[in-house]
């Protein structure tokens, strides 16, 4: 059960560390290393981004891999509906690929 | 769309994912695991793919759309490993992983080609018309 919690919260982190770290380079205008290094948001999301992984390891340990590997796919979604709402990018045909990625995605992991 | 970013990010971040695999094989969870963990030396190639592919994923999400980089990342982090699990390490690979890596090709290749030019763009188009 901890397993499963840990790997729910792993992947919401991960999501929205993908979804910050966007928010964050879209700020800068010119894209440099030292700039992004500087941004206290991008590490933030890094931080926040690497917290998942962690809580993703440790719920490899405690759950069976065919458990927590499908809830941890879901991370893939959380980016690209957020990025729908938040940054209104159109999806249009793209839908179709990213649902055929995720059942692929979601096939390998189970 | 420029996906080579995107490509190379994903491909490095497979490798690292990998490599935390092998080096995560028999260690027990106890207070010493991270530490038994960064002490491995798979750990230091594990790092050096995932700082590699944490850089081409920051240029892929600077150029490209996140809709677009995050599948795209994510599907071939997921592959990649499988792949070279089953080419070097001589891995089972059961039936339905490999449809899942068909699945994934068909919607990597689909997302690279913007969905225009493929079939599957183009049933994809068909059903948004009805």
């Amino acid at each position: 059960m901890l397993g499963v919690l840990l790997s729910i919260f792993a992947s919401l982190l991960i999501g929205t560390s993908a979804t910050m770290q966007k928010y964050s380079l879209r700020r800068i205008r010119k894209f440099r290393f030292r700039r992004i290094f500087s941004n206290r948001l991008w590490i933030i999301s890094i931080l926040i981004g690497a917290s998942g992984t962690l809580m993703y390891l440790f719920a490899m340990r405690l759950s069976p891999i065919h458990i927590v590997q499908p809830i941890i796919a879901v991370s893939m979604l959380i980016p690209v509906i957020l990025g729908n709402i938040l940054f209104g990018e159109k999806i249009g045909n793209r839908w179709f690929h990213i649902i055929i990625i995720f059942i692929g995605v979601w096939l390998i992991s189970v | 769309m420029n996906f080579q970013a995107a490509f190379n990010a994903g491909i490095a971040l497979g490798l690292s994912g990998l490599f935390v695999r092998i080096g995560t094989t028999g260690i027990p969870l106890d207070i010493a695991f991270l530490i038994t963990f960064f002490m491995n030396p798979f750990s230091f190639f594990a790092a050096l793919f995932g700082i590699y592919g944490l850089v081409y994923l920051q240029i892929a999400l600077y150029k490209n759309e996140i809709t677009f980089v995050v599948p795209l990342v994510s599907a071939l982090s997921v592959a990649t490993p499988i792949i070279l699990a089953a080419i070097f390490l001589k891995e089972y690979v059961p039936a339905m992983k490999w449809f899942g890596l068909l699945l994934i090709l068909i919607g990597t290749v689909g997302m690279t080609r913007d969905g225009k030019k493929s079939l599957l763009g183009a049933i994809a188009m068909k059903l948004r018309k009805r």
